[in-house]
This record gives structure tokens, sequence and C-alpha cells, in this order.
């Protein structure tokens, strides 16, 4: 990295964390503290909602998503829509009428504490866990592109996060999203200008897309039905719609962002926003994945783009074999690479020769990819520790050896500008129901609002801390961005479950749903461990499980004994 | 005891808030949330030809 792009990354760095403290001023009340003082527009709404959602691991691993296994992720966020309708339909109203903190405040009211309690703890295992991940995704570009230990950068990373979120709490978290919304808006749309920049003279964007196309990076949309294929139309749109609806009404992190709407319209409106611009940003991003797929098609990749990885398998005794198959495999990509160009000739020609230029092309693909297959294998029989998957890699490495001085230092800028507002977002939520729902409610109530906000930094440093700690064990969870979605799913349906019997079912008593939702997550776990289910399926088995065994307790403990009412 | 403005130590009492406000812009909440599932149902379509374009 240039001095340039050092002074680009610290300027944004210590800037994000200035802009923080300062405009987070210093709250002195639970509310302010909290949530804003309840007075944000919709458009700070729209945007902490999509930056609390899209973090560091949105802007790793989905372009390296999109490098390795196409479009097809766009799928997951089909629901998103759907969900941010029924959430300010149902959801917003009924929390602005509650005047609740935390969405778990309800199911007291609703149902009794227990069943608030226990949707508070799957909230705390669950984000607590996620934040972790949240904080290690950038740290990892640090530790690849300097070599420094992953755990000094996690601990710079975490520290800057807290820093800022303790000193100022939602307000800080909100204010600071929208100058890092900017900051991610900027770098992507350079890394992608700079991709197409860099495409060879005689390859226009098209022509590389096609080529893209045909080694099928650029498919988008799959209406087959099937509860194994991990993306289809039908489980973005049902199953997806389940998680968001999960994620949007029920996680304190985004319903403490909308809940900082200074009315329900302003709430409805951000959440809206967030409906109709996310699915295409999504698609954006996935777009520089596959255009980057393209640029690799006319210039040779590393055989595996994590480079700790393939300095360690260097330096082993399986050195001189990895060296040959590198060397193989740039004269496998050279080939390719020449039926790449023919390809995109051919189908800008248009003369009914494309067919045995797509075979030509595919065959030398797939040599290539056998190569690369082998190097796996070397790296892991060097290393039977080492991570198999490079994905998450794959825009970073394209990024710091391609991209002039100053672009890099922006970039990685977005990158921690990404991590950050979601972290801070995580923390201020984990620190709001820590405090709400666990230590005013069930360990101290009726003390001072003073003590109360306190508390509520130290829950934001003591989260801030646990998230550092677990990002230690983050790197060996393959994508990220995969890897965090499945946790969600895990505890998402369960939850979602219990929100909507409250909402729907009225007849139906805590103790029936607390019950239900216990046999419902171990049904989840369940089919994580035993089943090949897909994660998405996850969220509509957990909630449609707690919705039916809520409702046949509730009419089992209402059934009288035959015995019992014979000797009445 | 409920405190309505802060933190609370058990149940909510429900208050009263405008929900029912009309929205800024467009004729009601149904029809904004009309055209947010018609952004949808259009970038499926969109993404389908995409996918089309570059079978």
């Amino acid at each position: 990295m240039s001095q340039v792009d050092w002074a680009v990354l610290a300027a944004a760095l210590a800037g994000m964390v200035a802009y923080g403290i300062w405009k987070g001023g210093r709250s002195r009340n639970t509310e302010g503290f909290l949530l804003a003082g309840r007075e944000m527009r919709w458009g700070t709404v729209a945007l902490s909602i999509m930056a609390t959602q899209a973090s560091a691991i949105t802007f790793l691993s989905t372009p390296g998503q999109a490098y390795a296994d196409g479009m097809r992720f766009v799928q997951f966020y089909l629901g998103l829509p759907i969900a941010m309708i029924v959430v300010s339909a149902v959801a917003v109203p009924l929390y602005y009428r509650l005047k609740v903190y935390t969405a778990y405040e309800y199911l007291e009211t609703r149902f009794d504490l227990k069943t608030r309690t226990l949707a508070a703890f799957l909230f705390l295992i669950q984000r607590g866990l996620a934040a972790g991940l949240t904080i290690f995704a950038p740290s990892l570009i640090l530790s690849v592109i300097l070599g420094w230990d992953v755990r000094l950068t996690v601990l710079v990373i975490g520290a800057a996060v807290v820093i800022y979120t303790t000193s100022g709490g939602a307000r800080a978290v909100s204010r600071t999203q929208t100058l890092q919304a900017a900051i991610i808006l900027t770098g992507m749309v350079a890394a992608f200008v700079a991709i197409v920049a860099l495409l060879p003279a005689d390859v226009s964007l098209f022509d590389a897309l096609r080529v893209a196309g045909k080694a099928g990076r650029l498919k988008a949309i799959d209406p087959s039905f099937s509860l194994t294929s991990r993306y289809t139309l039908w489980s973005g749109l049902i199953g997806g719609a389940f998680l968001q609806l999960s994620y949007f009404g029920t996680d304190q992190s985004q319903v403490q962002r909308y809940l900082s709407g200074s009315s329900v319209t302003q709430s409805r409106l951000g959440l809206l926003f967030n409906g109709m611009v996310k699915v295409p940003m999504q698609f954006g991003i996935l777009l520089v994945g596959a255009t980057l797929f393209a640029f690799y098609q006319f210039q040779a990749p590393p055989v595996f783009f994590n480079p700790v990885e393939t300095a360690k398998v260097r330096s082993s005794p399986e050195g001189p074999r990895f060296a040959d198959l590198e060397a193989r495999y740039r004269a496998a990509r050279g080939a390719q690479e020449a039926r790449a160009r023919e390809l995109a000739a051919a189908m800008r020609r248009g003369d009914g020769r494309e067919g045995g230029a797509v075979a030509a092309y595919r065959a030398a693909s797939a040599a290539s990819g056998e190569l690369r297959s082998e190097a796996i294998s070397l790296i892991r029989t060097a290393d039977p520790k080492a991570d198999p998957s490079d994905t998450n890699y794959v825009f970073l490495s394209f990024v710091v050896h391609n991209l002039p001085a100053g672009l890099v230092g922006l970039v990685l800028a977005m990158v921690f500008a990404a991590s950050m507002s979601a972290s801070s977002a995580e923390l201020n939520a984990l620190a709001s129901t820590t405090l709400v729902d666990v230590y005013r409610r069930l360990l101290k109530p009726g003390a001072g609002d003073g003590h109360y906000v306190l508390v509520s930094r130290l829950a934001t440093v003591g989260w801030g801390a646990f998230a550092i700690l677990f990002a230690e064990y983050a790197s060996r969870l393959g994508s990220l961005i995969e890897a965090v979605n499945i946790l969600g799913s895990l505890f998402y349906g369960t939850i979602l479950g219990v929100f909507l019997a409250g909402f729907y079912l009225k007849g139906v008593s805590g103790t029936a749903v607390f019950v239900a939702a216990i046999v419902a997550e171990a049904l989840v776990v369940a089919c994580f461990l035993f089943s090949g289910i897909s994660f998405l399926w996850y969220n509509v088995v957990g909630c449609l499980a707690v919705l039916a065994l809520a409702l046949l307790f509730e009419r089992a403990s209402r059934k009288p004994f035959p015995a019992i009412t014979a000797s009445v | 005891m409920i405190d309505p403005d802060g933190p609370d130590s058990g149940p909510r009492t429900p208050v009263p808030v405008s929900a029912d406000e009309p929205p800024p812009f467009g004729a009601s909440w149904k029809a904004l949330y009309v055209v947010v599932a018609g952004t949808l149902a259009a970038l499926v379509a969109l993404f389908a030809l995409f996918t089309r374009a570059f079978k």
C-alpha cells in the first residue's frame, strides 16, 4: 500500500470516530442513549437500516460469492420488500403504541415475563456471535495486507467502534452511518469503474459479461423449486421473507433503528425506502463480483487468492510441487484467456460458430479448474487446518494488486466504514436488550436514569469485548456472508414464530408459546445437524413449528382429563 | 407502576399514536405498499430477463 492509501485510510478511520463522538453528543438519559431521543427523519432511518444490514461482510464476501458461484445469491434478498411491507403495517404501529425500547418488551405485555426473557436471550446469543463476525471481516483485510496478527487488527477495529458507540449511543450510531453510507457508495462505484477500465482494450464490458454468462455466473433467477438448493426464486421469496421478517420485525439491532424515528410515518417511510432499494443494491454488489470474474477471464488470477495460505505451502516440503502446479496453472489460464477472447469475438460476430467457441472455452476452463483443485489439495496437505475457501479474498486481492494509489485506501476505508456501521448498531442493540430486558427488568428495577445510562455504556463495552473475543475464532467459518446468515437462520424462525403468535393467535397463552419455542428451536437445530435442507427454509420450519405447537399445547392444556371430569 | 417515558419493569400500557396518519406522498399507505410490491415484481422480471440475455 502506498503512503497516499495510508493517508486516505487513516483520515477516514479517524474522521468516522471523531464524527461519531461529535454528532453523538453526551446522552444523559436512556431514551437519548438507546433511541436517539426518537427524533430521526425517515432518510436517516432508511440509511441507518441499510447500513446496519450491510456490514463489511456484504462488501467483502458478496463479490467473492458472485465470482465463485454467480449472481444467484441475489434471490436471498427477494423476500425483503415483502417483509418491509408487513413490518410497516403490523409491527411499527404496535411498537409505537406500546412505546417500547426493545421488541422483547412487547412479548411480556402480550404473554409473560419468561417468553420475553427467552426471546431476549436468543437475540443476545445470536447477535453477540454475529457482532464478532462483523468485526472479524475487515480485520482479515489488514492482517492479510500487512501481515499483521489478526488479533491485533480485531482489537483496533473493535476498540474504534466501542469508543464512539459508548460515547454517543444510538444518536452517534445513526449519524455516523450516514457518513459511512457515503463512503461505502463511493468506494463500491470506484471499484466497479476500475474493473471495467482495466478490461483489455479489445474487450468491452458487454463482451466480458457475455463470457461470464457462458460460465454460468450471470444466472440471477432460478425458478425451480427445491428444498436442498441453497438459492432459488422460491426459497428467496418464501424462506427469505420469513428470515427478513424476523430480522426486521424482531431483531433489536433493526427495531432500534426504526424506533429512533420521530413518528410512525418516519419509521414506515424509512423501511419502505429500504424495501425498494435494497434488492437493486445487492444486485449491483454481485455484479461487481461477476464483472471481476469476467476480468479474470482475460488476465490470469492467482491459483489461490489467500496469500497467507499460499505462502505457507511455498515454505513447506510441498513447495516445489506447488511451484510446478502454479506454472502449469498459469499456462492453462493463458490457454483459457485465448479461448475467452475467441468466444467474445464469436459472440460479437454472431455467425453461428459460437457453439464451438463455447465448448472450447469451457474445456479450457475445466482444465484450469482441475489444476486449481489440485493446488487446494496441496495446500491442505501442507496444512490440514488450512481454509480451503478463498471466496473472502477475491475482491481484496484484486483491489490491492490492481487499483491505483488512493483508490486502494478508499476501498479499504469503505470496508471499515461498513464494518463499523453494522457493528456499532449491533453493540447498541445488545446494550439496550441487556439493560431493558435483563438488568432493569430482572436484576435492578427502580434505579435512577443516570445509573441506567452508565449500565448501558458498560454493556456496550462488555459486548464489544465479547465480539472481539469471538472474532478470534471466526477465521474457519468459510464464506462469511453465508456463515452469518446460517447463524441467523438457526434462531430467527423461532423468534418470528413467537412474535407472530403474539400478533395473530389471540387465544394462546405465554406458557404454550414458551414450550413451543423450545421444541421448535430443537427441531431447527436437528434440521441443521441431520438434514440436507437449505438454511433459508429453517426460518419457515422454526416459525411454523412455533405457531402449530403453540396451538396444540394450548388446546391440550385446556382439555380436561377424562377421569377427573368423571369424578367431578 | 409503569413509567411511559422510561425503560419499563413490566408489561406496557398502550398509548395512542397517529398510526393512521396518511403518508406525506401517495394516496395511502396501502398504495405505497402496492408500489413496493410492484417494484419487487418488476425486479424479478428484470432479473429473469438478465439471466436469459446472458445465458
